[in-house]
């Protein structure tokens, strides 16, 4: 039964759904979303947005209600990812983040501050699968993942009521069927000790 | 590079808090609780507790905010886990749930139904781990499980404000220590297509 415990340490647990949307299959990105609920990570508890799209003149935007998280966040996942979205010097905006919908046929994540409300819905699912890889599998992948995907086949992001251009877009992870929307659930980083 | 994606069928996300208390270390078990935060099942998102516990004279009691998804989750999950959960004739009594702490210090999730109003707070928090397992490799069950397990030290339910008797104790899994009161986040249960 000993080996039913992974061997590394965990550095955060909680969701990372996004949404990338593009003109066409294999199009230029017109907005990139990686959206995170943080339940448990060095920087403690707590939820960020980074956003880079049309809706933002191309522009990367920080929404959180934890400067900590979102710093760390920066530092050590989405320096894996996107590194447009570790720029330090790029300013958190102090947001609420809320949830609602049923996972089966929608669901929607609102960002508000006092000045913008983001909203990130998607719809039209197909089945989900769980992600595993162990730390260092990939190269610049130092860390591992597990991580449940509900990919959609349809996502919009509106920011004050436009809405970002572009579609999403379907996409491979080994031999599913994913897409470039993907609600991100039960998803746990680990590294090695 | 090696396939990421686990062949088999997501039943459920979300997690599954729980605390088991005793008086003494080889003793009986006087508190049995079980948390469910769902955020995908085939009957959509939604909470239930299940509890057997002295402040309930040992009787069963179902606490729940979706009863369609408390009856799924009695015939596919609890029916493996503990039998005595999984009775279809007990009522689910409609209730809301809530919950308030910071994951690294303290946590507690609260249920209030009309007449009753209950807390589990976990404490002296411990290191995480990821717990994985293909179907059919835990004893006696047919399901496999990822989960984030948050192993504490001390925990507490209370009833309508009276405390239950006992307290958590070290166990096992495998060589891994962790306790009889766990935070169990970010957790998926699969199983065989």
């Amino acid at each position: 039964m000993a080996d039913m415990v992974d061997p590394n340490e965990v550095r955060m647990t909680g969701e990372n759904s996004f949404i990338r949307l593009a003109g066409e299959q294999g199009g230029t990105e017109t907005t990139r979303a990686s959206h995170w609920r943080i339940l448990y990570s060095p920087g403690g508890q707590g939820h960020a947005l980074f956003l880079q799209s049309d809706v933002t003149d191309g522009d990367v935007r920080i929404y959180s209600d934890n400067i900590a998280v979102a710093r760390w966040l920066q530092d050590e996942m989405e320096s894996m990812f996107f590194p447009a979205f570790t720029d330090q010097t790029i300013p958190v905006a102090e947001a609420e983040f809320t949830a609602s919908g049923d996972g089966i046929n929608h669901w929607t994540e609102t960002i508000e501050t006092p000045y913008e409300t983001v909203s990130m819905a998607w719809h039209d699912f197909v089945e989900p699968f769980v992600i595993q890889s162990a730390p260092n599998a990939r190269p610049g992948r130092p860390l591992g993942i597990y991580s449940t995907f509900v990919p959609a086949r349809k996502a919009q992001l509106t920011l004050n009521g436009e809405a970002a251009t572009g579609t999403a877009q379907s996409d491979k992870l080994g031999d599913a069927v994913s897409s470039t929307c993907c609600l991100a659930w039960s998803e746990s980083w680990m590294k090695e000790r | 590079m090696v396939n990421p994606v686990d062949p088999n069928k997501i039943l459920l996300t979300g997690e599954n808090s729980f605390i088991r208390l005793q008086e003494t270390e080889d003793g009986a078990e006087t508190t049995r609780a079980s948390h469910w935060r769902i955020l995908k099942s085939p009957s959509g998102p939604g909470h239930v507790l299940f509890l057997q516990s002295d402040v309930t004279d040992g009787e069963v009691r179902i606490y729940s905010d979706n009863i369609a998804m408390t009856r799924w989750l009695q015939a596919t999950i609890e029916s493996v886990l503990y039998p005595a959960f999984a009775d279809e004739t007990i009522p689910v009594i409609d209730s809301e749930f809530g919950k308030v702490g910071d994951g690294i210090n303290h946590w507690t999730e609260t249920v209030d139904s009309l007449e009753e109003s209950l807390q589990l707070t976990w404490y002296d928090i411990g290191e995480p781990f990821i717990l994985s397992a293909a179907p059919g490799e835990m004893q006696g069950n047919p399901h496999g499980v990822y989960s984030c397990l948050i192993p504490c030290e001390r925990a507490q339910l209370t009833l309508n404000g009276e405390t239950a008797a006992g307290r958590p104790f070290p166990e096992m899994i495998g060589s891994h220590k962790t306790s009889t009161a766990c935070l169990a986040w970010s957790e998926t249960w699969t199983h065989p297509r």
